[in-house]
C-alpha cells in the first residue's frame, strides 16, 4: 500500500531542478549577471552609500549650530548653479525668518517646492536629461520592442535577450507595444527638451 | 521679454506683482521686502516663494541685483519692469472697476 503512494517531491529537489533550469529558462548569461549582482554590486553599493552617509553627516557637523545645518539642508533642495548665483542671500533670508519665530514646518516644504522648481528649470539638468532620454530612448524601442514584435511576426524561435519572449505568450505582445512605447515616449521628451533648450538660447538676450 | 506683462511667471505671477510693487517704492533686499510686502498687502511670502519670483523677475530683466550689504543682496527696478508693472496694475484696476460696478448694480440689494 504505502509503495502506491507516490512521495511529493522534498522543497530541496525543487529548487536544485529549478537551479539547474535557469540557464535554459533565463539566458546563460544570468547565473553569472546574478553572482556579480549579489557579490560585488550590491555589497559595493551598499557601502557606496554608507560612506557617503557617515562623510555627509560629518561634514553637516562641523558647521557650529542646528539653525546653520538646518540652513545648509535647505540650501540642498536648489541645483549647484541656483546657489551658488543666490545661495548666501538665500540663506541670509532664512536665517532672519527663523530668527523670526518662523521656521516651521511651512519653511521646510515652501523651500522644497522651490528647490524642485529650480531644478526643473536649471538648464545643465535638462541638457543631462535630453541626453540621457536620446541616448536610452532607442533601447525600448528597437531592440526591446520592434525587434521582438517582427519575431513574433516572422516567427523565429530564438529568444536572445529580448524580455518580451520570455513571458508567457499573451504577454509577449503586450510587453513589446509597451516597450516601443516607451521607446518613443523617451525619444518624444528628450527631443522636445532639446528644442526647448535650443529655443530658449536663441531667445536669451546677449550680454 | 513676453508681450503679456508679468507673462511666463506662472504660480509666481501674483508673488512677482507683490515684489515689483515692493520695489517700486525704492530698492530692498530679501526681509525687508517680505516685512514690506507683510505691511502693505498682509501677505508673508515664504523664502522659498520669494526667491523663486526674484530670480524669474531677474532673468526676465524686471528688477536687478545691486552691491550686497553683507550677504543680503537688495534689488530694485528696472525702467522695463516698472512699465510691466504699470501696464499689469492698469489691467488689474479696469477688472477691479468693472467687477465692482457688476456687484453694486447686482448685488447692493442682498
Amino acid at each position: 500500500m504505502s509503495d502506491q503512494i507516490t512521495q511529493p517531491p522534498s522543497a530541496r529537489a525543487d529548487l536544485a531542478a529549478a537551479v539547474h533550469a535557469l540557464p535554459e529558462r533565463m539566458g546563460w548569461w544570468f547565473i553569472p549577471a546574478s553572482l556579480l549582482f549579489w557579490t560585488v554590486l550590491w555589497p559595493v553599493g551598499l557601502l557606496a552609500a554608507v560612506v557617503w552617509l557617515v562623510a555627509r553627516t560629518r561634514r553637516l557637523r562641523r558647521l557650529q549650530s542646528p539653525v546653520d545645518r538646518r540652513i545648509a539642508r535647505l540650501l540642498r533642495w536648489y541645483p549647484a548653479g541656483w546657489r551658488e548665483r543666490y545661495g548666501d542671500e538665500f540663506a541670509a533670508l532664512l536665517r532672519d525668518t527663523i530668527a523670526d519665530g518662523r521656521g516651521g514646518l511651512c519653511l521646510s516644504l515652501d523651500v522644497a517646492s522651490g528647490g524642485l522648481a529650480a531644478r526643473a528649470e536649471d538648464g545643465a539638468r535638462q541638457r543631462m536629461l535630453a541626453a540621457i532620454f536620446l541616448t536610452v530612448g532607442w533601447i525600448p524601442l528597437f531592440p526591446q520592442g520592434i525587434v521582438p514584435l517582427v519575431m513574433q511576426l516572422t516567427g523565429v524561435p530564438a529568444r536572445s535577450w529580448f524580455v518580451a519572449l520570455y513571458l508567457p505568450q499573451p504577454l509577449q505582445w503586450l510587453t513589446a507595444v509597451a516597450m516601443v512605447a516607451l521607446g518613443l515616449a523617451l525619444l518624444a521628451a528628450g527631443v522636445r527638451m532639446a528644442g526647448g533648450l535650443t529655443l530658449a538660447g536663441r531667445r536669451a538676450p546677449v550680454r | 521679454m513676453s508681450s503679456e506683462p508679468l507673462g511666463g511667471l506662472g504660480r509666481y505671477a501674483g508673488p512677482a506683482t507683490l515684489i515689483l510693487s515692493s520695489l517700486a517704492g525704492g530698492s530692498k533686499h530679501g526681509y525687508a521686502l517680505t516685512r514690506d510686502i507683510e505691511q502693505f498687502a498682509g501677505v508673508t511670502l515664504q523664502p522659498g516663494t520669494l526667491y523663486g519670483a526674484l530670480s524669474r523677475l531677474e532673468r526676465q530683466g524686471a528688477i536687478e541685483a545691486l552691491e550686497g550689504e553683507g550677504r543680503r543682496r537688495p534689488y530694485c527696478l528696472t525702467p522695463s519692469g516698472a512699465a510691466e508693472l504699470q501696464e499689469h496694475l492698469g489691467t488689474q484696476r479696469r477688472v477691479a472697476e468693472v467687477g465692482l460696478k457688476r456687484l453694486d448694480a447686482g448685488w447692493s440689494a442682498a
